[in-house]
């Protein structure tokens, strides 16, 4: 339903009470790499470490209650809309200054283990296309990302190949271009982003005119050269929900979603919120982050 | 189609919506102060622009190389919602950096390695391409880019074909001092000017193509003349920074962009733009500092 004016939003949160608050912290599990994004569920803090269990090649649904780490946010409200109100954010580092951080809600996740990692041919994922029912329907504005879990031992493959189907339903749509993996991705890196040709971050790109994802069917890691070791990845599901920058180490940077346009990003019922951060410089090891926000439902 | 009220664009963010991030190190050669530079020139994310084809051959730049967008079916279009920038200090002492003026440009034709030693000769242009956007070159500019270091002090003229199709001759521009490569050659505080562009004659609208450069005084080095299309400006405050020593302090400022929110109207980003970056370093040089950003777009 949301809020039909500032004076309902106000009276929603002085009198009925219908707000709340989000509190994250993580410490960064190894030094970052220069220009880099990192998905943060592999970093210890609260919420706990991910670890992204499951088969190789089969797509793992999250939501609140996932138990590797998701955010909770208070539960469903349905039939009213939940929404952020306002978000901020700090890292104190050494170094890495300045980071943007990025609140997504995870849709659901593909671990990619041992010879999925390691070889060259072609990887089909196994995934239920998502439908009208689900929390972003027919997977509107959803996109994909891969992230390191493990690192690999070394390497540096090309994404040479990827499809999905789109959110019209439209299956096998390539995402057209072939996308560079680093060669030696630290824990929690999105491989395809950094400093070199064909990176694209934080998100692949989507065919022309593609605005969403309802499945992920299969990719390929070929050419370059193919990472060894028992790295682990995983290929992310994403909804991107806000970003904010955080210009300095130790500085509290803070968003207001109310006097933005368009204003009041959606939290779903169910919402398995995550966060992404990049960073400019190699961000230290061990250097915590802290995340806070503010939400309202009517 | 574009969108025609707020709500039609509130719809469109709930998935035709683009966001890249970038980062763009500046070279360790310094620049002068009140200088601008072409961040396209420096690597990163993405990876650096050289201006590399041959000499005096207009040419054309792909799409992927600059902060990547996608493209938007036709019958679509794709605006600029947000645009967001922060400049890292080379070092915990560097303030050099601070109060930098940035454009946002389409860049969309070139005629690089242009000789600024070549005093009194007229270099021809051959027009193998020509505009791929903004046709009409209405609101298109020129800049004038260093593609290597400069002596400075030159003085040349661009003479250029306007939106009428007529040809015109720009006024005597002065050069500024030595500069880096990545540096625009006629844009420092001195007698050269003040804008990134190069001035146009009164009533001119745009540029559509440019016939041929000519040092009267030479400058040193070589240049590339670019045509653009300014799509947004703004302001970075402050450099991010963090002290190593004494009372340990951090600073730093991001640059943001909210359109409709901050900027009235909609900035369009056609199919196959060249999206980069002008910063101009008031306080100083822009030696090893680093460029971060987000770009966020729309189509409807």
């Amino acid at each position: 339903m949301g809020y039909s004016s500032l004076d309902d939003l106000v009276n929603q949160i002085s009198t009925n009470g219908k707000f709340g608050r989000i509190d994250y912290n993580k410490t960064t599990a190894v030094a970052g790499v220069a220009g880099t994004w990192t998905d943060l569920g592999t970093a210890t803090g609260s919420v706990p470490a991910s670890t992204y269990a499951g088969t190789s090649l089969t797509y793992v649904p999250t939501d609140d209650t996932w138990s590797e780490g998701a955010v909770w946010h208070g539960g469903n409200v349905s039939t009213a809309t939940k929404h952020f109100l306002n978000a901020g954010a700090s890292i104190f580092a050494a170094a890495g200054a300045p980071w943007i951080l990025m609140c997504v809600d995870q849709v659901g996740y593909v671990p990619i283990t041992g010879a999925d990692v390691t070889g060259t041919g072609a990887r089909t994922i196994t995934m239920t296309a998502l439908d009208s029912g689900a929390r972003w329907p027919n997977g509107v504005g959803l996109r994909a990302y891969f992230s390191t879990e493990v690192a690999p031992t070394a390497g540096g493959p090309n994404l040479t190949a990827m499809t999905y189907t789109n959110q019209a339903g439209t299956a096998g749509k390539s995402i057209g271009v072939t996308v560079g993996f680093a060669a030696t991705p630290v824990t929690g890196m999105v491989p395809h982003s950094g400093n070199a040709a064909t990176r694209y971050a934080p998100f692949l790109p989507l065919a022309v005119g593609d605005y969403g994802i309802r499945d992920l069917e299969a990719f390929t890691l070929s050419t370059g050269t193919a990472y060894t070791g028992s790295g682990q990845l995983v290929l992310h599901l994403v909804k991107p929900l806000w970003s904010i920058p955080i210009p300095a180490s130790g500085i509290y940077s803070e968003r207001d979603f109310v006097n933005q346009l368009p204003s009041l990003p959606n939290i779903p019922d169910a919402a398995c919120l995550k966060f992404l951060v990049f960073q400019t410089g190699a961000t230290t090891s061990a250097s915590p982050l802290i995340v806070s926000a503010d939400y309202g439902w009517n | 189609m574009p969108f025609r009220n707020l709500r039609q664009l509130t719809d469109a963010t709930e998935g035709k919506t683009w966001i890249s991030s970038y980062r763009k190190a500046v070279a360790a050669t310094a620049t002068v102060a009140g200088q601008w530079y072409d961040y396209s020139y420096a690597g990163g994310n993405p990876i650096a622009n050289y201006y590399a084809a041959s000499p005096l051959v207009s040419s054309v730049l792909e799409a992927d190389k600059g902060i990547i967008v996608p493209s938007v079916p036709a019958g679509s279009k794709q605006f600029l919602h947000r645009w967001m920038a922060m400049s890292a200090a080379a070092s915990a002492t560097s303030t050099t950096n601070q109060n930098q003026q940035m454009y946002m440009l389409d860049y969309l034709l070139y005629y690089p390695f242009v000789d600024m030693d070549a005093a009194g000769e007229d270099q021809t242009m051959a027009q193998t391409q020509v505009l791929p956007r903004y046709t009409d070159g209405v609101g298109v500019q020129m800049m004038v880019v260093a593609q290597s270091g400069t002596v400075g002090g030159g003085r040349f003229t661009i003479t250029y074909t306007d939106t009428t199709d007529t040809q015109r001759t720009t006024t005597s521009m002065f050069c500024g001092a030595a500069a880096a490569a990545g540096s625009l050659v006629n844009a420092v505080l001195a007698t050269g000017g003040l804008t990134p562009f190069v001035p146009l004659a009164a009533g001119v609208r745009g540029v559509k193509s440019v016939q041929s450069v000519n040092f009267s005084v030479a400058n040193g080095g070589l240049c590339c003349v670019v045509l653009v299309k300014p799509l947004v400006d703004s302001w970075i405050r402050e450099e991010a920074r963090r002290t190593t020593s004494g009372t340990i302090e951090s600073f730093g400022d991001a640059m943001e962009v909210e359109i409709p929110r901050t900027r009235a109207g909609m900035v369009e980003i056609q199919n196959g733009a060249f999206l980069g970056i002008l910063g101009r370093g008031a306080a100083g040089s822009l030696a090893s500092s680093v460029l971060v950003g987000t770009v966020e777009t729309v189509w409807g």
